[in-house]
């Protein structure tokens, strides 16, 4: 099976260990993955769908007809990237007229929309087209005896008629249950759910509450798990998780908040016997006491 | 053709310490003034209280010469070091000259606002009409000395500042006080029939229908569920859509357009997922976003432009040092690709947000 690798911004510029991690694993689970040459913006939520929606729906239609001359499906990483794009897809296949004007302006490009291709999250590829025990049964290296905790992305579950894959929304299963084939025993609690509220204007504007949002998931953490580690799914999480972390620890004057963040495709490709040094290169909160704590598996015979 | 009035002044007369003509001059209520010319044709500047404001300018952007404005619509602006002050069309007519000198040098309009500072000649279309609503002669003096009161009380309330009685306002009043806020300030006085001109008609607006035409909000029974859960609904302002949604119903205008918590959402949509009468409510903030750059141009996000100029918000695909140590080929990016990046451009300019903005893309 092929998919379009739909890049974003944060990860090919800043996090390009996700990306390589990425790359690695899929092919080794058989998806073969496809470039999307010149790809723009997703948008972002807070560029041309803050500003004017012909703008929006002209940029959507722009990347979507990418996938579509490839001949195949979007995967994507980035929780916004994902939301932006299956949003304008939405809105492009649900009013003809919408649809009529962005092939006009795509017309002089050699461009074209047709709805062909969609759009899908890799933790849903991961988990419903290739599922958790294909995963299981390829690994070289395992997470046993470590406690993860999950972050789901919100703009893989809401709005679930959209951007959903889960049978609920409100009880997501898939990233709990792709970091359980790694091995790892996930610890659930009371804020799972919680946003980390890295998106968007909230942290710029007002970041003092923005981190003092996020701290209550991170006490939340500490005070109720076992966690060993964090996996999410998003590259706005990553992000601002370990952010979080570094930012809460200068106010205390201690280091108290220290738990690794992964993206998930991070550990899987660890798992899958990536070296660190191409798929986990790049952290603020050190990884060692995870990545020391991994064990190799035996081939079944 | 030349100008008339250059050289023969029209009487002044100074409110604290701001000049304004008492003859010749007609003003209009955002601050910029009309002067007959004897070909028929009006000559359209900037008064003095505007100016001691916002001092000198960095940099104008002047109506297009052959297009139609219509009085009390924005029809040119100011910068500012980044900011944008925009300003009120005096009359409705066609541009037939604007003044090269001031393109130049932007600081006469600051410098003579009622002689070399002058900005564009018009070809009145409905003047008679529109001169009802300019004041004149004494009437100018009277209406500059309310002003006036008006801005020395708003800077008090905005920056606690009280400036000496009896005494001047100051020249670049937000240079000197830039707490009293900028976009309050253009606001309030030179953009007032941006915010007031459906009040003043006396009615109340539906205001959805130009905002988030959809049925479902008239729905909103102001439950909370699209606040609780919402992150930043922690945030100072707090934002609570359930108050954005009243505004919207109510037509509440003014209030929402000056409103920023809109700006503050981080796009999780849960709220999206949890309304119970499928209000949409995140799609209706994006849609007031939308509504409030239509109305006010210093709002559009500058993020548009970088994705203009290199395709994306970010630098991507210029690491190519620590890609090749991950193991990464060189991404294909439109960023380095001229021809597509100038065809995805050639796309947008045909979009009137950015057709109409064109000047934030140039350069």
């Amino acid at each position: 099976m092929q998919l379009c690798f739909f890049p974003g911004c944060n990860t090919p510029a800043i996090r390009p260990d996700v990306e390589r991690a990425i790359r690695a694993s899929l092919p080794v689970l058989g998806i073969e993955v496809v470039d999307a040459d010149n790809y723009v913006c997703c948008p972002a939520f807070g560029s041309f769908p803050s500003a004017d929606e012909e703008a929006w729906m002209a940029t959507s239609g722009w990347n979507l007809s990418i996938a579509e001359q490839k001949g195949c499906d979007f995967v994507v990483q980035c929780g916004s990237c994902y939301s932006s794009l299956r949003m304008g897809r939405e809105h492009l296949m649900h009013d003809a007229e919408k649809l009529a004007h962005v092939n006009e302006l795509l017309e002089p490009t050699g461009r074209q929309v047709t709805g062909k291709s969609k759009v899908r999250h890799i933790s849903e590829v991961l988990f419903k087209e290739i599922g958790p025990e294909k995963i299981a049964s390829q690994l070289k290296k395992s997470l046993q005896g470590l406690h993860g905790i999950v972050q789901y992305p919100c703009h893989t579950l809401f709005p679930s008629e959209v951007v959903g894959f889960e049978e609920s929304p409100r009880e997501p299963k898939g990233l709990r249950s792709l970091v359980e084939a790694l091995g790892a025993e996930v610890d659930g609690y009371s804020r799972e759910l919680l946003c980390c509220g890295g998106a968007g204007g909230f942290m710029k504007s007002t970041p003092e509450q923005a981190i003092e949002f996020a701290k209550t998931k991170f006490d939340a953490i500490l005070d109720e798990t076992q966690g060993d580690f964090i996996a999410v799914s998003c590259i706005t999480c990553l992000m601002h998780m370990e952010r979080v972390q570094t930012t809460l620890n200068q106010q205390l004057g201690e280091e108290r908040y220290k738990i690794p963040v992964f993206d998930f495709n991070q550990l899987l490709a660890l798992c899958l016997g990536f070296e660190a040094k191409q798929v986990s290169a790049i952290c603020n909160v050190p990884r060692d006491s995870v990545l020391s704590r991994m064990v190799s598996v035996k081939p079944n015979v | 053709m030349k100008p008339q009035q250059t050289s023969a002044r029209p009487p002044m007369k100074a409110v604290f310490g701001i000049q304004v003509p008492t003859d010749a001059y007609y003003l209009h209520q955002g601050h910029t003034w009309i002067a007959l010319e004897e070909t028929g044709q009006v000559r359209v500047g900037l008064d003095d209280f505007s100016q001691k404001i916002l001092g000198p300018v960095d940099d104008l952007k002047l109506p297009a010469v052959g297009k139609t404005y219509y009085q009390d619509h924005i029809c040119l602006s100011l910068f500012k070091e980044g900011r944008k002050a925009s300003f009120e069309a005096p009359v409705d007519g066609v541009i037939e000259a604007v003044n090269p000198k001031v393109r130049q040098q932007p600081n006469l309009i600051h410098d003579d606002p009622y002689g070399e500072g002058w900005l564009c000649l018009v070809k009145p279309i409905n003047l008679q009409r529109n001169l009802d609503k300019l004041s004149f002669g004494e009437a100018n003096v009277a209406w500059i000395n309310e002003e006036a009161n008006r801005l020395l009380t708003f800077v008090e309330g905005k920056a606690g500042v009280t400036l000496p009685d009896g005494g001047a306002v100051v020249d670049n009043l937000y240079g000197l006080y830039p707490d009293v806020g900028w976009r309050p300030l253009i606001k309030e006085f030179f953009l007032k029939h941006l915010t007031t001109k459906v009040l003043a008609e006396g009615s109340i607006k539906d205001l959805w229908q130009d905002i988030y035409n959809t049925g479902n909000l008239q729905y909103c029974f102001n439950c909370s569920t699209c606040v609780s859960g919402c992150p930043a609904s922690h945030g100072d302002p707090p934002l609570l859509v359930r108050n954005l949604a009243r505004k919207v119903i109510l037509g509440l205008e003014e209030e929402l357009l000056m409103d920023d918590t809109p700006w503050a959402c981080v796009s999780c949509s849960r709220c999206e997922e949890m309304c119970p009468m499928n209000v949409m409510p995140f799609e209706m903030i994006l849609a007031i976003r939308q509504w409030q750059c239509r109305n006010d141009e210093t709002l559009i996000p500058p993020a548009i432009v970088e994705i203009y100029k290199r395709g994306y918000t970010q630098a991507v695909g210029v690491n190519l040092e620590l890609r090749e140590s991950l193991g990464l080929a060189p991404l294909p990016t439109i960023t380095n690709n001229e021809e597509q990046l100038e065809m995805f451009r050639e796309m947008l300019m045909q979009t009137q947000i950015v057709s109409d903005n064109d000047y934030m893309f140039k350069g």
